[in-house]
């Protein structure tokens, strides 16, 4: 019926058949009645404030509006030219709560960028041209169905279209991907699931489902850090409980401050900062030297030789609560290494001599000092 | 609180309060809602918000330097976990598609967030985070309680994409500040004593980066620029007279003051390419250049007694100098599907820093004897240089195959090549020969890695993984260690539960050698096991569950060599964790009006026991502690659009340390929630 109702729509407004777009007609039909709650001039004034700055951004770039059309748009499949392709619209027709849910997604936008005109989007830019499972009365082996594919071949599809952006480059390097982590893990590509209200801590910030709808949207996550990268590293929570850890259940810090969930040429899938510098450094960048005099292991082998990153009972999240003992596994005439030893007046058996750290204080590093005195 | 911070503040403060008072006006003038049969996405047109406010109170009993180290939570108002989302999902505006703010944490808390993302589709997207943390430390048990600080540090970002979506071109733009300052307890080291001293932490950077992405012949590229600039400002004082940590030595401050600047700069490039043929044939590089450069100026005076009971009237250091840090990253990686099932991949990694930096020290030291004759003036010169250069390359070639819809393998290998050199020069003006230093150590390292998916049923999946071999990289010696890492994860969706688990062991020995002899067999080993599982259960709408349990177990050991009494005698060191993890949250509606939320969570490591150190030269240590926290929140619906809360929270923590630094606190607390917009409809 409503493919008959569409078709019937677009031969009377002289549409092509491919080109049509059914959201795009109801938008015409019900453009004296609106859907919204509230009109555009309330909203604008609503807000305000976060206009004013995105105002700045507007005003700034306001002039190149004119030329966001003209750039061509990645084409996962080659664009419609045949009639395999049924439309959006068609799967609505059966489809009728992902079509509405994915229509909110970004995904479901992008027919409304001239750019993309005459492009496969929708449902098919997924799932494939659609005829045959709508000309076999929704076969399911007849269209691709994600649940029947492998994670490494979902994310190849898609990144067929995300894969030029340096975020997505090389999902193919990381540990997602070796171990067989697909997008549809993390992402929900019909949108995420409408919220469901509970009452939560006073203390963490809740889950997308609670008090925090419209932020999975983000990326179309199925749910927010830290709980969604939780739900299978479910140690990491354990180690986030400890008294001095990294603010990520509080909310203010995310695991994609410090990882990268798509991957990278970095073990752990770690990030960069500044350059090549290690993620540690974004945020503490009074370590990173250089130094005249540098501590080499963490240079060589990184902060977490002597840190654990996420949480620690330790202070400093050392990884020894005496930091003397993290001195002396490597302070300690080994022959394979340069790590000098502890000079002998340094009597273990005195209180005084159990803190390395309170004479050789910079311990990361000095300009001044070859024993990191100063 | 720092200037900068005190603006962040402001300036969310007034944005929470714009948003909130456009909100109400938008809303207003709205029809009334009515609860709608179907609830509908969030990602409906117009206005989800949810903003708290709310006013906390803090009792603390025990150890409170403790309590402010770990939690370090104030009473007064506080804006928690407050969201402002507007969607235009039926066409564009002409400003944006949708707009999202998230803030939590601002006021009583010891951490903040504010977060906005602004984006319309095929146009632009625009993302800050601004964030804060109150940083403090003061533990008797870390540095004889002289390594303290009350800081407050800011940092954030703001980013621009322009035509985040288009494949052809896409610019970016972004600025990062980091801001860090307060007090704080250092110590310094002088005339064979340790003294503790104060500082006025000053430390910022700014980082400017811009860049260009787009396709070109096929090739998707990226090319950015970034700059950071750096600064340590950090002063170092004493208020009065400091007789030092030895009370065996006549050393002593009447004054002391060092001025370190510390300025910098970072400039780098990062280009990469993709690009895939064929739909078969997927590659990847990546290059980054980097050039750190610094330059410093250490200024110190001290006046007071040396370890000769010597008056000291003036011992002064000037010393500067500048450090380079250019560093190189090259990356390559290559997949290649074979067939639908078969895949292989190699990732070609090479990191190359050189560190050089140089410094000219001098000091003028004048004293006077006990007897007030005044010495002979000393002056000191000398130059110092090092060099530190590293390279690394690393190639990982594997392979995976799916063998059906159930379960599929990888294998791989991975080849480390490390070179670390050392090398610099301490010459004093008074010796002709200057002390030069060389060293060098080369490592090739070999480690295999496997994998498994299962996935037995449809709404079961099994991951494990394992990883052995040699390799660098985790433990604090340098030389190559055996290591054996282990990883099984299970998920299971069975009805309304979710459980799942995972252990993942591992295994490092790190076999070396003493330099006595005859030399001594060397070790150092570390077995780690964690085993954690969640079970969360929704029987209805009203009512969810969630608990869990992670027990990590871990012992490392290490030959250590130890001075004691002017003898180096070889001696152990053994830490343990023996920690116990386990949570229980409750939300429950049981009626339309009454939302309650409770939660118990428990930290508890048994640390090393009953073991003790029975020689000096021997160190035993772990952390053994409980760390619990029940809450308990009621969230009462008062109207449609606001909710009260009363909450309360309480904290517990006990060391099983000698000296233990133990507190206890309650932290009662209440709330409005405020619902706007299609968040009413809860």
């Amino acid at each position: 019926m409503a493919t008959r109702m569409v078709t019937a729509m677009c031969d009377a407004n002289h549409i092509p058949r491919n080109h049509c777009r059914i959201t795009y007609l109801l938008k015409r039909s019900h453009s004296n009645k609106s859907t919204m709650p509230f009109s555009a001039r309330q909203i604008k004034l609503s807000s305000l404030a976060l206009v004013t700055l995105s105002l700045v951004v507007w005003l700034a770039f306001g002039a190149v509006s004119e030329h966001a059309s003209g750039f061509a748009q990645p084409s996962p499949t080659p664009a419609p030219a045949n009639d395999n392709y049924v439309g959006t619209e068609t799967c609505a027709a059966c489809h009728e709560a992902q079509f509405k849910s994915f229509e909110g997604t970004k995904h479901g936008q992008l027919h409304s960028l001239e750019s993309w005109k005459g492009k496969v989007v929708g449902c098919e830019a997924c799932h494939g041209p659609g005829k045959e499972h709508v000309d076999s009365s929704g076969d399911k082996m007849k269209i691709r169905s994600f649940k029947r594919m492998d994670s490494k071949a979902i994310a190849d599809t898609c990144l067929a279209c995300h894969a030029g952006k340096e975020n997505h480059n090389n999902f193919r390097r990381g540990e997602h991907w070796r171990n067989n982590v697909g997008c549809t893990e993390c992402h929900s590509a019909h949108g995420p699931e409408p919220p469901n209200f509970r009452s939560s801590s006073i203390t963490f910030p809740a889950n997308v489902a609670h008090q925090k709808p419209g932020q999975a949207t983000r990326a179309m996550l199925r749910s927010n850090e830290p709980q969604l990268c939780m739900s299978c590293h479910t140690e990491t929570k354990a180690q986030f409980s400890k008294p001095f850890h990294h603010k990520v259940l509080e909310g203010t810090m995310n695991c994609s401050d410090c990882h990268n969930p798509h991957g990278g040429f970095e073990q752990k899938q770690a990030k960069l900062a500044v350059g090549a510098d290690a993620a540690c450094i974004k945020c503490h960048s009074n370590k990173a030297g250089p130094f005249v005099f540098e501590h080499a292991p963490l240079k060589v082998e990184g902060c977490s030789a002597c840190h654990t990153p996420h949480g620690s009972a330790n202070p400093k999240m050392l990884k020894r609560s005496s930091v003397r003992q993290l001195c002396f596994e490597c302070h300690s005439s080994i022959t394979e290494q340069s790590a000098p030893d502890v000079p002998s007046f340094h009597n273990q058996a005195v209180l005084r001599y159990q803190n390395c750290t309170i004479c050789h204080a910079a311990i990361h590093g000095s300009n001044s000092s070859a024993t990191f005195f100063r | 609180m720092l200037p900068g911070l005190k603006s962040i503040t402001r300036t969310a403060a007034i944005l929470a309060a714009s948003l909130t008072i456009g909100s109400a006006a938008a809303f207003s003038q709205s029809p009334t809602p009515s609860p709608t049969p179907d609830i509908e996405p969030s990602t409906g047109p117009g206005i989800t918000s949810t903003f708290e406010v709310g006013v906390r109170g803090v009792d603390v009993n025990g150890n409170d330097n403790k309590y402010r180290s770990d939690l370090n939570y104030k009473p007064g108002f506080r804006v928690f976990d407050s969201t402002f989302l507007i969607n235009n999902k039926e066409g564009h505006s002409n400003f944006f598609d949708s707009a999202l703010v998230t803030a939590s944490g601002w006021g009583g808390d010891p951490s903040g967030v504010f977060r906005a993302n602004i984006e319309r589709t095929g146009f632009y997207r625009f993302d800050t985070n601004l964030r804060h943390v109150k940083y403090f430390n003061n533990l008797a048990n870390h540095a004889l309680n002289e390594h303290n600080a009350n800081i407050d540090h800011g940092f954030g970002d703001v980013d621009l994409v322009i035509f985040p979506e288009s494949e052809k071109l896409r610019f970016r733009v972004g600025y990062s500040f980091n801001r860090t300052g307060g007090d704080g307890g250092f110590t310094t080291r002088a005339y064979s004593d340790e003294f503790p001293i104060l500082s006025n932490v000053d430390t910022s950077s700014d980082d400017f980066r811009g860049g260009v992405e787009g396709k070109l012949f096929g090739f998707n590229l990226g090319l950015n620029y970034g700059f950071r600039k750096f600064n340590e400002k950090t002063n170092y004082f004493i208020n009065g007279f400091n007789p030092g940590n030895n009370p065996a030595n006549t050393a002593s401050f009447s004054t002391f003051e060092r001025r370190y600047p510390i300025e910098g700069t970072t400039n780098f490039g990062h280009f990469f390419v993709q690009r895939t043929f064929a739909d078969r044939f997927d590659f990847t590089a990546r290059l980054i250049y980097s050039l750190t450069s610094t330059n410093f100026q250490v200024n110190e005076r001290i006046t007071g007694r040396d370890n000769s009971n010597n008056q000291v009237d003036l011992d002064g250091f000037n010393i500067s100098g500048e450090t380079k840090r250019p560093q190189t990253r090259g990356d390559v990686g290559v997949t290649y599907r074979v067939t639908n099932a078969f895949r292989i991949s190699n990732t070609l990694t090479y990191d190359q820093f050189n560190i050089s930096g140089g410094n000219s020290f001098f000091e003028e030291l004048r004293r006077r004897s006990a007897a007030g004759v005044v010495l002979a003036p000393v002056f000191t010169t000398t130059f110092a240089h090092r060099v530190t250069a590293y390279h690394r390359t690393t190639n990982l070639i594997e392979g995976d195959y799916q063998i059906n819809n159930v379960f599929a393998f990888n294998l791989g290998y991975r080849f480390t090549d490390r070179h670390v050199q050392t090398d610099g020069s301490d010459r004093n003006v008074a010796v002709p020969v200057p002390t030069v230093i060389m060293e060098e150590f080369d490592n090739q390292t070999h480690s295999f890695i496997g994998g498994i998916k299962a996935k037995p049923l449809k709404n079961w999946v099994i991951f494990a993984d394992i990883e052995d071999g040699k390799a660098d990289n985790v433990f604090t010696r340098l030389a190559n260690y055996d290591f054996t890492n282990f990883r099984i994860r299970t998920r299971a969706n069975i009805k309304k539960f979710t459980i799942s688990a995972s252990y993942i062991a591992k295994t490092n020995d790190n076999p070396s050698q003493s330099v006595e002899v005859p030399p001594v067999n060397f070790s150092a080993d570390t077995r780690s096991h964690t085993f954690t599982t969640n079970v969360e259960w929704e029987p209805m709408t009203e009512l969810a569950l969630s608990t869990g349990y992670t027990y990590q177990h871990l012992n490392a050991e290490t030959d250590i060599i130890v001075p004691v009494a002017g003898l180096r005698l070889p001696g152990i060191s053994q830490y343990f964790v023996r920690e116990s993890y386990y949570y229980f949250d409750v939300h429950a509606t049981p009626i339309r009006r009454l939302s309650i939320f409770a939660s118990y969570r428990i930290s508890d490591d048994k640390g090393q026991g009953s073991r003790v150190s029975t020689r000096p030269q021997d160190i035993i240590t772990s952390y053994p502690m409980t760390f619990q926290s029940p809450e308990i929140k009621l969230a009462i619906r008062l109207t449609n659009n606001i909710d009260w809360n009363i909450g309360y929270q309480y904290y517990d923590y006990k060391e099983r340390l000698v000296n233990a630094q133990n507190y206890s606190a309650h932290l009662p607390y209440t709330s409005l929630r405020i619902y706007f917009g299609r968040a009413a409809d809860r």
